[in-house]
């Protein structure tokens, strides 16, 4: 069978893409899908730990993070459609104020 | 249903080639993700990338996650996203100006660093190896997940759903005219 490993390796992979891509964009819902892009290795790594303990409990925890990151999903979409009723732009530099 | 039909994956003399498989697609939509100056081709990269990632979690037998993955993931926050997409006008004919930042290029060597940074941690963690086979009762079907999160994780679990609810409410909140 494939190593276990190799499921974590894949896992860093995804999360250092991820990271990259956070790091590289300016428009706002690029940068959102590289977080959702860095979720997902964390949640392979929860599974991936899962079954070399051999309980239910890292799939558990990854049903929990799927369920959050909706939330965090639809929190952020609503957050970036008022910033861009606003200012017209999804440019992260134009959106340097704490205030409108 | 889903959880069901995914376990013709596990087909032991199939598994590294879907492992790879997998793995590759994956990877490479995550490329795409990062690097697409259009957020519409990102976001079906990503689609693509939930679908590899879900068939990874098939192979770890963990098939009520890789369902999950499936209809909520990718069926539905990402159609979300699209809808987003959509109503802003980002992926149509004018394509969205995202120049990377003037430092943009600096984000590579972050990646990298970072990527060896876990891979070393991962190569270092040398955790006792599951039997060859895996044992029936390990295997994450709905229903043995479904009773696990209603017994053990049930104060986490009855916490996502106020914290989903809130949010649901606070986002119609926020787009309110």
């Amino acid at each position: 069978m494939v190593p276990v490993q190799h499921y974590l390796i894949v896992s860093a992979l995804l999360f250092a893409i991820g990271a990259t891509g956070l790091f590289f964009h300016r428009n706002l819902v690029s940068i959102f899908l590289c977080i959702e892009l860095m979720l997902n290795g964390v949640n392979l790594t929860f599974v991936a730990y899962s079954r070399l303990a051999g309980n239910l409990e890292g799939q558990a925890i990854a049903i929990i993070v799927i369920v959050v990151a909706a939330a965090e999903a639809a929190v952020g979409l609503a957050i970036l459609m008022a910033l861009h009723r606003r200012r017209e732009t999804l440019n992260v530099d134009d959106h340097d104020l704490l205030r409108y | 249903m889903l959880a069901l039909s995914l376990r013709f994956i596990e087909v032991p003399a199939l598994e590294s080639a879907v492992f790879y498989f997998c793995s590759a697609v994956s990877v490479v939509a995550a490329l795409v993700v990062a690097s697409s100056r259009r957020p519409a081709y990102g976001a079906l990269a990503l689609i693509v990338c939930l679908l590899g990632v879900a068939g990874l979690y098939a192979q770890l037998g963990a098939t009520f996650v890789a369902a999950v993955q499936i209809i909520v993931y990718a069926g539905a926050v990402l159609i979300v996203f699209l809808l987003v997409i959509m109503l802003l006008g980002l992926g149509g004919d004018t394509p969205f100006k995202d120049r990377p930042r003037r430092l943009g290029w600096a984000a590579l060597p972050v990646g990298l660093v970072l990527f060896a940074v876990l891979g070393t941690v991962v190569a270092r963690t040398s955790p006792t190896v599951p039997d060859e086979t895996m044992d029936e009762a390990m295997r994450g079907t709905a229903a043995r997940v479904g009773e696990f999160l209603l017994t053990d994780y049930l104060a986490p679990f009855e916490a996502t759903a106020i914290l989903i609810l809130v949010s649901l409410v606070g986002a119609t909140w926020l787009v309110r005219r």
